[in-house]
């Protein structure tokens, strides 16, 4: 393993969690540096199996222990011969089931191959603002997920400069932020989406834009 | 000159992995283009390093990482306004994925399951799930550079057991 103070940054590289400055000095560095590059290359192998192949990798450990505890119950339950009891514990199981549905642990979130790249369950889709406008942007508009999510908007230009946070799928871009924008210049913005408990759903694509003048 | 040259050509020459990676994760594996973009940028790097454009005043790796960047930048301004920088937030997967890597792959999955729970958890907290290192600790009841420790331990079992 990588014995480079840098090192420390290749996991959150990886998962995207560096500022727009620092992914470009830690890219800068891997190009110099041969050891952080061979170190990142073999997390980044581990991380897509583990994020493409994860129901081999780890429902069949849940799953295995659900089958170690049924075995056991099935045995006991074949010994009843009454009728009745039968029927009673067909009712306790259709009971179990109503009572347990609402509350089902939520499911990892599900990889599929779109056209372009591996997405992250749903796909977050940007709505605007996108490539030329005519003046700074006042709001930021997606389409929603089918699902409930908290939604967190960041907004770039090289680093990150804005970040908010909303329920729903607007976020007015405060009056102070705006002035700041410069026309010509070239901003990039997207937004990620977690469940309620904080789990990463999905990201969305990062949108740039441009204006003209205000 | 003409043995200046060559030594150039195959100092560059080694940069390809680097390039493609870099390349590879802002474009996207299954992009068809992205070979053809790492080929532009070897040998404009080339060209640049002849024409005497290097001039030695940063490191050659960040003179190519420049080179790189900029031509990614176009590339992508080329061919469309919605910017795909790299698969959000997973990793590029490619559809001409070798042989020899699918089969990687195989013995990772393999090696990943035969883990001991407490690596495997970390690795499903840390990596599927995307949790921070402090919630993950919180879920497992240990402390963050435990959690380190662990992810560390169990990426270097697993580089291990793929060099055997």
């Amino acid at each position: 393993m990588s014995s480079c103070p840098h090192s420390k940054y290749i996991d959150d590289y990886l998962l995207n969690r560096l500022g727009e400055k620092e992914k470009m000095r830690f890219e800068e560095h891997f190009f110099n540096c041969r050891t952080c590059f061979e170190d990142l290359k073999a997390r980044e192998e581990v991380l897509r199996v583990i994020k493409n192949r994860s129901e081999e990798i780890f429902a069949r450990d849940r799953d295995a222990d659900t089958e170690k505890a049924g075995v056991g119950e099935t045995r006991r339950a074949l010994r009843f011969k009454p009728w009745w009891a039968a029927a009673a514990a067909a009712a306790a199981a259709a009971l179990l089931l109503i009572m347990y549905l609402p509350h089902r642990p939520e499911l990892p979130p599900v990889f599929t191959l779109g056209e372009d790249e591996a997405v992250r369950g749903e796909s977050l889709e940007l709505l605007s603002p996108a490539g030329e406008s005519e003046a700074a942007p006042r709001a930021f508009e997606w389409r929603p997920l089918s699902r409930k999510a908290r939604y967190i908007l960041s907004l770039y230009d090289g680093e990150l400069i804005w970040s908010g946070e909303t329920e729903d799928t607007r976020l007015d871009l405060p009056g102070e932020i705006r002035e700041r924008l410069k026309p010509g210049r070239i901003y990039f913005w997207q937004v990620k989406a977690y469940s309620p408990p904080g789990t990463l759903i999905t990201s969305s694509q990062k949108a740039e834009f441009r204006f003209d003048k205000d | 000159m003409p043995d200046r040259a060559q030594n150039y050509d195959a100092v560059i020459a080694q940069y390809r992995p680097v390039v493609s990676f870099r390349v590879r994760r802002a474009l996207g594996g299954d992009i068809p283009d992205w070979e053809d973009v790492v080929n532009e940028i070897l040998t404009q790097v080339l060209e640049k390093v002849r024409k005497g454009e290097f001039r030695g005043e940063s490191s050659l790796g960040t003179f190519i990482y420049t080179v790189t960047s900029r031509r990614i930048v176009d590339f992508i301004r080329q061919k469309t306004k919605i910017l795909k920088s790299g698969p959000e937030p997973s990793v590029p997967t490619d559809p001409h994925e070798s042989l020899e890597a699918s089969e990687r792959a195989d013995q990772l999955v393999r090696h990943i399951r035969m883990l001991k729970p407490k690596y495997r958890d970390v690795l499903f907290l840390f990596y599927f799930q995307e949790l921070p290192r402090e919630e993950v600790a919180l879920k497992l009841g240990i402390t963050p550079a435990k959690v380190s420790e662990r992810l560390h331990y169990a990426q270097k079992l697993l580089r291990k057991k793929i060099k055997k």
